[in-house]
């Protein structure tokens, strides 16, 4: 097996700018997942009924890269959910290239042995920096700066102290954003709080 | 050697011209993306019925008498004596199975399960 990378979080964010730059260079927000992963990396989008029912798997991509199986209810109903199954196998792609390139299998029996072969902290690291770089990629950091102040003004606007309803006031800012960006409201807040977003209006 | 246009991929060519992925093309005219996924990767055969092609081909935005309009069913006609493999053999199946496999939950999965899986990527 190739040896698992260890990116820091730094590193992704590098990594997804510069996806961002080469696939959605216009800025387009929400990006463009679906249309990059058919049409930038013509990798097939293949819906497949009970995915999640049966292996508790939303999305996974197949070793010769060249398809992105979804659960078909996840594909079909969640379509924030199914945009992070992109982005998150996307990332495997860009981040895990050598690993997915070493691994090519001759035999399900050879399959078998490979996934059983790897250790669930070998696995967390991948998956870690799939869900990072998923998040990275789907709520860019100059655009969740620029579309939570023009929210925090808004606030402030009508004469809402952000200071006295914190809670409630972050509740509705992220609820927006997750609907400007088309992601989950615990995916901005995770952005959120890595990028000291929130905590830069802390008086 | 250049390989052989099939239906699947003349498909599918015409479909990504339109811009629409393959869920925004399934949703705009009411198909079945499963179907349509397998039709574009050869593991469905062309419908045989001229009807359905002509559907599909104006879902595609192919004009009747143009030579893509030829094209399309000529490669359905092609292609209508084939049997399509509705079981991928081991070694293609082998190619399709994922490097990356845990539930959501962080678990391994039992062997049981794998198997399961190689029989669900078969037929998908």
């Amino acid at each position: 097996m190739a040896q698992i990378p260890i990116h820091s979080y730094e590193d992704l964010r590098k990594k997804a700018d510069e996806f961002l730059a080469a696939y959605d260079p216009s800025g387009a927000i929400p990006v463009p997942i679906e249309e990059i992963v058919e049409f930038d990396f013509n990798i097939n989008v293949v819906p497949v009924l009970g995915l999640q029912r049966e292996f508790e798997v939303e999305g996974f991509t197949s070793s010769d890269l060249k398809n992105i199986y979804v659960d078909e209810y996840v594909y079909t109903d969640y379509l924030n959910r199914y945009r992070f199954t992109l982005a998150h196998e996307i990332g495997h792609i860009i981040l895990h290239r050598n690993l997915y390139n070493a691994n090519r299998f001759s035999s399900i029996a050879r399959w078998k042995e490979f996934i059983n072969s790897m250790t669930e902290e070998e696995h967390g690291w991948l998956e870690y920096q799939g869900y990072a770089f998923a998040g990275l990629v789907l709520v860019p950091r100059e655009s969740l700066t620029k579309h939570t102040s023009e929210l925090v003004k808004k606030i402030k606007g009508k004469k809402i102290s952000l200071e006295q309803n914190w809670d409630f006031a972050w509740e509705l800012i992220i609820a927006h954003l997750a609907k400007v960006f088309q992601v989950s409201s615990s995916v901005i807040e995770k952005r959120l709080d890595k990028d000291g977003i929130k905590e830069k209006y802390k008086k | 050697m250049p390989t052989k246009l099939t239906f699947g991929d003349f498909f599918k060519q015409k479909r990504i011209g339109l811009k629409k992925t393959l869920r925004q093309f399934c949703a705009a005219n009411k198909l079945d993306p499963g179907n349509i996924s397998k039709l574009e990767r050869g593991l469905m055969p062309p419908p045989q019925g001229s009807d359905k092609l002509e559907e599909y081909a104006g879902y595609l935005h192919i004009k009747k008498g143009t030579d893509d309009w030829y094209k399309f069913f000529d490669l359905a006609h092609i292609e209508s004596g084939r049997i399509p493999k509705e079981l991928l053999e081991d070694e293609a199946v082998a190619a399709k199975l994922p490097i990356l496999f845990r539930t959501l939950r962080g678990k391994k999965i039992s062997e049981k399960k794998l198997d399961e899986l190689v029989q669900l990527i078969r037929k998908a």
